[in-house]
């Protein structure tokens, strides 16, 4: 599938929940300078009950290594076959990845939160990294390695 | 024909091909010396498990590596660990940080340094070597009078010589580097499948009980330390997580409080393949293997060099006769017998 069609299933698939109002919102990743190979990551979103919601961006192209972002693949982010979120290549140390997704008004302010899950190469995996919760006023962290900020803003 | 298939490739693609052996021959020491560090001591992975709990009480994953070298990531509080342990005691026996200069190098060999085009120009090399290796095991043949005679005295000046010899010593090493590294590369680029994707669905079904005993979970006890890839340890925060078992032969995810097996996968023919291929090509639990390839590849300088010395001879060599034609065309020919 072409990537222009996957982000738009993307955009439609986080929309979904109330199927209502969506607004833009911005992540923006900078990693720190770990000394490896580039990092696969996942920006996904699971609901109030930690179930999965959708993926915002998926860096890094082998299929294979997926499973390695192991709390993403886990609740269903690469499981349930809904890889729809391919953003490109592995991010490497040092670099900033910042991703905009429409995501619908219903999951602000709801009980929402937004995970980064990180894996790289020779070095440890490191699911949900940086864990904030969705809300209108936007958030930031720092994760334990290879996210020095992560943050997003609507 | 064989040796215009054998000479003009090599002269071609030798400096590529010289890199990918050069680096392939520093990366073959490294089985060695990581056996050589590593006990290898008859043990299950229960006691394993149970021996770096108690020192890494934060610990998230063991790891064994194919030298029998252990790892173990945990969190000290908030920062990540990582360290070789004595797999039969648990304690920490130094800092594990893959090495710069191994990933440097692994990087110069399988890419060139440059992504996935190089990647792609490695494989190629791969398929290079393995046309060179073939068309100069048939040469030596032809040369030494068939192959009963292969390993005689060789004749000729002294670099056809060199080259004969290097080549004969190197020939079956390098077929198989050159095989096992084109079939890695078709994997790579998905023409081949590994079967790496296939992993058992995550168990719903979790007791969510008391936990047991690590020591005390039947699969561990019944699991041999030389068959582990990877045990990754439930989370303490959550009841609903398992152990999840990787070994030689399969990955499955197991009970933290019934100790049960949930849900096992083996490995698929096409993974058993592809992890055999990779063992032989990386000589990752075969250090012998590795340090005989390596042998082989650090002969690929000493072959281009003298083959193209050889080629650069024969070519000086010929007679240069003015007005000369090829034999279709020519309204004459004249044959010279002494």
């Amino acid at each position: 599938m072409p990537r222009l069609t996957r982000s738009l299933a993307l955009a439609a698939l986080l929309v979904l929940p109330g199927l209502a109002q969506a607004r833009p919102v911005t992540f923006t990743t900078t990693l720190s300078q770990y000394g490896g190979r580039g990092a696969y990551l996942a920006v996904y979103v699971l609901d109030a009950q930690g179930a999965y919601v959708g993926t915002a961006s998926l860096s890094g192209t082998k299929s294979k290594y997926w499973r390695h972002l192991s709390d993403w693949a886990r609740t269903g982010g690469s499981i349930l076959g809904q890889i729809d979120g391919v953003t490109g290549a592995s991010v490497g140390p040092g670099q900033s990845l910042t991703v905009t997704v429409d995501l619908a008004d219903a999951m602000i302010d709801a009980g929402y939160e937004v995970h980064i899950d990180a894996a790289v190469e020779d070095f440890r995996e490191s699911p949900s990294e940086v864990v904030l919760p969705l809300i209108a006023a936007g958030a930031s962290g720092a994760g334990r390695g290879f996210v020095t900020s992560f943050s997003y803003d609507m | 024909m064989v040796r215009r298939l054998h000479s003009l490739p090599g002269l071609i693609a030798g400096l590529f091909i010289a890199v990918l052996a050069l680096t392939g021959a520093i990366l073959s020491i490294n089985p060695a010396l990581e056996r050589a560090v590593s006990s290898q001591p008859q043990m299950t992975v229960a006691a394993l498990a149970s021996a770096v709990a108690d020192h890494y009480p934060g610990a998230e994953r063991i790891v064994r590596k194919p030298s029998g070298q252990i790892v173990v990531y945990a969190f000290d509080g908030d920062t990540p660990v990582a360290d070789s342990v004595d797999p039969q005691t648990g304690t920490r026996i130094s800092a594990y940080a893959p090495s710069d200069f191994t990933r440097w190098i692994t990087d110069l060999h399988r890419a060139f340094l440059l992504g996935d085009s190089g990647r792609a120009v490695a494989g190629m090399g791969a398929v290079v070597m393995l046309a060179l290796a073939l068309s100069g095991a048939a040469l030596l043949a032809n040369r030494m009078g068939g192959w009963v005679a292969v390993l005689g005295r060789t004749r000729g000046t002294g670099r056809q010589r060199l080259h004969v010899q290097a080549g004969r010593f190197a020939v079956a090493g390098l077929l198989l580097s050159a095989l096992t590294g084109a079939s890695m590369s078709l994997t790579t680029f998905g023409f081949v499948p590994d079967g790496m994707d296939a992993e058992p669905a995550f168990p719903t079904g979790v007791n969510g009980g008391p936990l047991m005993a690590v020591a005390d979970i039947p699969i561990l006890q019944h699991t041999d330390l030389s068959a582990l890839r990877e045990l990754a340890l439930p989370s303490a925060t959550d009841p609903t997580d398992v152990f999840t078992l990787t070994t030689s032969t399969g990955m499955g995810y197991i009970d933290q409080s019934t100790g049960q097996m949930l849900d096992w996968l083996g490995n698929g023919l096409a993974r058993q393949i592809y992890e055999f291929i990779f063992m032989l090509h990386t000589g990752q639990g075969l250090w012998w293997l590795a340090l005989i390839l390596g042998a082989g590849a650090l002969m690929v300088p000493v072959l281009a060099v003298s083959g193209a010395l050889v080629w650069w001879a024969r070519g000086r060599g010929q007679p240069r006769i003015a007005g000369n034609l090829s034999a279709q065309v020519a309204d004459t020919i004249i044959l010279v017998g002494s």
